[in-house]
């Protein structure tokens, strides 16, 4: 058994990735310490905090982060601690407690495509991976099956087993939106969620609470809390409250114990065989950067100076507009369809695929905001709210970053935390293949509101982009330690004792949500930490 | 993100406006008389207390204010309470600005405006009126009062916005329905205003 002090297995943050890691390996007789830098979250009580936020549209505010694991957040106001250098703004947000950043992701649970992993080779752009699809293909199908994934079709991404749920079929809205655009290009296929759409492992099925950001009330969403729950029951020490702070390291560069500050800010220094770092593409970094020593002035694992370089994202374009038909957006689940079937082609080579989301989020809120805005009250008001909630269509488009060294984060030399923990520091700039994105999904757009008889569409601007909280790249993957930080397996090129995890190492950001990809990488690198104890 | 559409230039057809505006004048009438006939529940000083949590007590210019908001819609009154009872912790002189509002109300209806001419008078005569207006409209329809890191949530499954459109959304995360619900067509019932 592991204590709060020492253990085979030493994990540093628990998200979805690093505890379901923890899971499997203390599954397989393991002693696993979790170090999470957050408090404990518990969903009765995000719930509550939901339905009592002044901000609902703010997902961050049933998440209050804690004086020594402070977080970004930007409504009403940028807490500014993210330090953005520009030129362009990456507003990521995450959460930092137990069970991480998927307490309030979509569920989107997208397999990449075989030829995500080999951009380089086939459209010269971007890097290959060190793995491929076939390499990760097992891995994804536990994660789902841990998750508890459905849906219907592969979406391209080819599968050796069923989904482990059937597809939560379309709103009916959307199903009609489908076939408005019949005989076009453009195919809406009900999307794979990590979301019961039948009872699953003790959880219900959902049952349309439209809530999925920022909290499912009922848990028919996964989340990362389910993970450090089964975790827990595994035999796995979840020590929350404990910000890590120095990763140390020994003359053979192996890593022998990490040092954290608690809430009173005691510090503690907890040893261990194996170390995984899974603290987020951002935090796990910038813990390498701040881990200096006289042999690694630049930080752990740092060696090829890549740590906190080739930062990914996916940059988002919109347009909304109201259909000549009622829509209903904002029953069932609220990313339950999109258009997948125009994200590969030779087309990659000069700009990035694209992805469409159906956004079926309740419009109620944003639409009465506005129209009290813009000063209607009385019926007029309340004729406006029932017409438009009606006809509201939101398309979300996404598109695919491409590794860049001169977009990163860096530890701030003279910005720190009330814990004294160096803030982040982001360099970051949407590249002309974004753009070129961009120009594309316009065109796209504007078939599909022709389509579907819309009326005041507004196009997202360019180079105004939504961020998706899609952190890739950061500690990228590669077969070259000169280039590279992790190799297929997360496993560090410098320190063979040390693997990082979660959707930082990914080479490719590809234009699907990361983080059934973070959590399949998770579970191969456990795999190979087993082989170390 | 721009609006997609303004009010300014998007006038309603006559006959809808006269609806409104006789819903309106309906609802201000109400209040009225209300006003004249329990006029102890007017506070004569504006340094009264507020009134206890325990009860159901607002005053005839609250109502007749929030009715004139609110057109032909009911709010529940365990919102008008709760508004209410928060408007008067945050305004010191909340009933005579009640007042003050009412009054600019019946001028207008004299002279139809749209709601930004009504708040932009209101504006004009006093700035903490404008505030209140929009305190008073985003209690009742979204639920909320104040802005900025001092914005606060007073009720949410009872707000306005979702009553008007419940024959067809509930409020999120209260939405419960049969499985896979959302696969069948909204049936209208009752719809006032579509």
């Amino acid at each position: 058994m592991s204590d709060a002090t020492s253990a085979d297995i030493v994990v540093i943050g628990s998200g979805v990735a690093g505890a379901l890691a923890a899971l499997k390996m203390a599954k397989a007789g393991a002693s696993v310490l979790i170090l999470e830098s957050g408090p404990e979250l518990k969903r009765d009580e995000i719930v509550a905090r939901f339905r009592d936020a002044a901000y609902k549209g703010n997902f961050m505010e049933p998440y209050p982060a804690a004086p020594w694991s402070p977080q970004p957040s930007f409504i009403p106001e940028d807490n500014n601690y993210l330090i953005q250098k520009g030129p362009s703004p990456y507003k990521a947000q995450y959460v930092r407690g137990t069970g991480g950043t998927t307490w309030h992701w979509a569920g989107q649970a997208f397999r990449l495509l075989p030829n995500d992993f080999k951009i380089q080779s086939l459209y010269g752009v971007g890097r290959d991976w060190p793995i491929s699809y076939e390499d990760l293909e097992r891995f994804y199908l536990e994660a789902e099956v841990q998750m508890g994934v459905s849906g219907d079709s592969d979406l391209d991404s080819p599968r050796t087993q069923p989904y482990p749920l059937p597809g939560i079929p379309l709103p009916h809205g959307i199903a009609r939106m489908n076939a408005r655009l019949e005989g076009s290009p453009y195919v809406v296929t009900i999307g794979p969620q990590a979301r019961n759409s039948i009872p699953y492992d003790g959880r219900p099925a959902c049952c349309g609470n439209n809530n999925c950001m920022p909290i499912c009330p009922i848990d028919a969403q996964y989340n990362g809390g389910i993970a450090v729950r089964k975790a827990r029951e595994a035999g796995v020490k979840v020590q929350s409250d404990a910000v890590v702070y120095k990763i140390e390291h020994d003359a053979q560069d192996r890593i022998v114990a990490v040092h954290y500050l608690d809430r009173n800010k005691q510090s503690h220094r907890v040893t261990g065989k194996t170390f995984v770092v899974a603290a987020n593409g951002l935090e796990s970094p910038k813990l390498l950067l701040i881990s200096t020593s006289d042999k690694h002035p630049d930080g752990i694992a740092n060696s090829s100076g890549m740590v906190g370089r080739n930062l990914m994202d996916h940059p988002g374009s919109s347009v909304e507009f109201f259909a000549d038909e009622p829509i209903w957006l904002g029953r069932g689940p609220m990313r339950p369809a999109s258009i997948n079937n125009i994200r590969d082609g030779a087309f990659r080579k000069e700009r990035s695929g694209l992805r469409i989301d159906i956004a079926a989020t309740s419009p109620v809120r944003a639409l009465t905001e506005r129209l009290i805005a813009a000063g209607y009250y009385g019926d007029e008001l309340n004729q406006k709210i029932q017409d438009q909630s009606a006809h509201y269509v939101l398309l979300k488009g996404m598109f695919e970053m491409l590794p860049d060294v001169n977009n990163r984060i860096v530890a701030s030399k003279t910005e720190k935390d009330a814990w004294g923990i160096p803030r982040i520091e982001v360099h970051y700039q949407f590249p002309d293949y974004v753009h070129n994105g961009y120009e594309h999904s316009i065109k796209v757009y504007q078939e599909i509101v022709e389509r579907m008889g819309g009326r005041d569409a507004v196009y997202s601007k360019r180079g105004e982009y939504d961020n998706n909280q899609h952190i890739t790249g950061t500690m990228i993957m590669g077969s070259n330690p000169k280039d590279s930080v992790v190799d297929g397996d997360c496993r560090t090129h410098d320190h063979e004792n040390l693997f990082l995890v979660g959707t930082g190492v990914m080479p490719s950001s590809a234009i699907v949500n990361s983080t059934l990809t973070g959590t399949a990488l998770a579970l191969k690198a456990a795999e190979a930490v087993l082989k170390t104890i | 993100m721009p609006l997609p559409e303004n009010p300014q230039k998007a006038p309603l057809p006559d006959a809808t406006r006269r609806k409104i505006l006789t819903c309106s004048l309906t609802g201000l009438a109400a209040g009225m008389i209300a006003w004249n006939r329990y006029p102890s529940w007017f506070p004569q000083a504006s340094a009264q207390a507020g009134p206890a949590s325990t009860t159901n007590i607002t005053t005839p210019a609250f109502a007749a204010v929030t009715a004139h908001l609110l057109g032909s819609v009911t709010a529940q009154p365990a919102l008008l309470q709760r508004l209410y009872q928060t408007l008067h912790d945050m305004y010191p002189v909340l009933d005579t600005q009640l007042e003050s509002i009412a009054s600019v109300i019946s001028i207008t209806q004299q002279t139809p405006a749209t709601g930004s001419n009504l708040r932009d008078q209101l504006v004009q005569k006093d700035a903490q009126l404008g505030e209140l207006w929009t305190d008073l409209i985003n209690g009742l329809y979204l639920g909320v009062v104040g802005s900025g890191f001092k914005r606060r949530c007073i009720a949410f499954e009872n707000i306005v916005s979702y009553q008007v459109v419940s024959y067809a959304l509930l409020p999120v995360s209260y939405a419960p329905g049969a499985p896979n619900f959302w696969t069948n067509p909204v049936v209208v019932k009752d719809q006032k205003h579509v």
